[in-house]
């Protein structure tokens, strides 16, 4: 059995991993079809970059979440 | 360790409620600091104003331009209205992010205080006042718009997404608050983990994303928030 501890210090990083996995495949998507219009199209790409940066945003903001509950978590728990 | 890190100089007000007994006194040093320094810049810009502008006078126009980009890109010419707030978020935004990246910490050579001057967008209580005048902003500018009928808008597609409306002024105020502080938060500790690994050169790549991402995050920000008074502020078919 796991010490209950141990398990807690585990879960952050576990926590931080799983939730870079969903805007890992997202950004990437997002990027290769950005990438794909604007070489087909060149003259799209001023519109298409402020849509893209916004994207970015809302996609990366599902990574930062884990990032900051382990960050939370951590900080009460495990600090000083 | 990380944990030292983004630890508050918080002082009691007493006689208040629970969570508004305390202030982060680092926090709003610094939201001071970046809003007294953005009235001198804008003083001096505008104190002189020429036809044939100077290179001052040319660096606010070109501010101007940038967030009047912002407002044209989402609502056109309408944006016009609301480009007051935008172009002030956006400018607050991007000076509080980068005076973050300036090496504040050596003043604790000279007067050591409990906390720890960084950015005032790293601390969710500047991002979380931030997104919640957005909240009030697309109120506003959709009541002004629409009247009444603006409430309207929770029935739109059909009255069963009256709850998923109603939840989704609350996720919108809290995503634009936690994008910014995280994101401003991961790259305080980026640095610090990179300065304590090596202290000579590795920091300054590090410091060069950061310096990209306090403008990408002050952009995304101010275009999250035009969007939304956009969105909500136009007239439906």
């Amino acid at each position: 059995m796991l010490d209950p501890q141990a398990a807690a210090l585990l879960s952050g990083p576990f926590a931080v991993g799983l939730a870079a996995i969903g805007p890992g495949i997202g950004i990437g998507l997002m990027t290769a079809a950005y990438f794909n219009s604007v070489a087909r199209q060149p003259e799209v790409q001023g519109a298409l970059t402020a849509y893209y940066f916004i994207t970015l945003g809302v996609v990366e903001l599902l990574g930062l979440f884990g990032f900051v509950s382990f960050y939370l978590l951590f900080s009460k728990n495990f600090g000083h | 360790m990380a944990a030292e890190h983004a630890e508050h100089w918080m002082i009691p007000l007493n006689g208040l409620p629970a969570p508004f007994n305390q202030v982060n006194a680092d926090t709003v040093l610094m939201a001071w600091f970046t809003m007294g320094l953005i009235a001198v810049i804008v003083l001096m810009i505008r104190r002189n104003l020429q036809l044939q502008p100077g290179k001052l006078q040319t660096f606010g126009e070109s501010l101007f331009d940038f967030s009047r980009s912002i407002t044209t890109t989402t609502a056109g010419k309408r944006g016009d209205v609301f480009l007051f707030y935008i172009g002030s978020l956006f400018i607050f935004i991007v000076t509080a992010n980068l005076l973050g990246q300036m090496p504040l910490r050596f003043i604790q050579l000279f007067w050591h205080y409990p906390g720890e001057l960084a950015a005032a967008t790293g601390d969710f209580n500047t991002t979380a006042a931030l997104a919640i005048l957005t909240l009030f902003m697309y109120f506003a500018f959709g009541i002004r718009a629409k009247g009444l009928r603006y409430f309207k808008h929770y029935l739109q597609p059909h009255f069963l997404f009256l709850p998923i409306n109603i939840i989704e002024d609350v996720t919108r105020p809290f995503s634009l608050m936690l994008r910014l502080y995280a994101n401003i938060l991961v790259g305080e500790i980026l640095s610090m983990v990179a300065m304590s690994m090596c202290p000579y050169i590795l920091p300054v790549g590090v410091i060069f994303l950061e310096l990209f991402v306090a403008v990408i995050q002050a952009y995304i920000f101010a275009m999250l928030s035009s969007v939304y008074i956009s969105l909500l502020s136009e007239e439906h078919h």
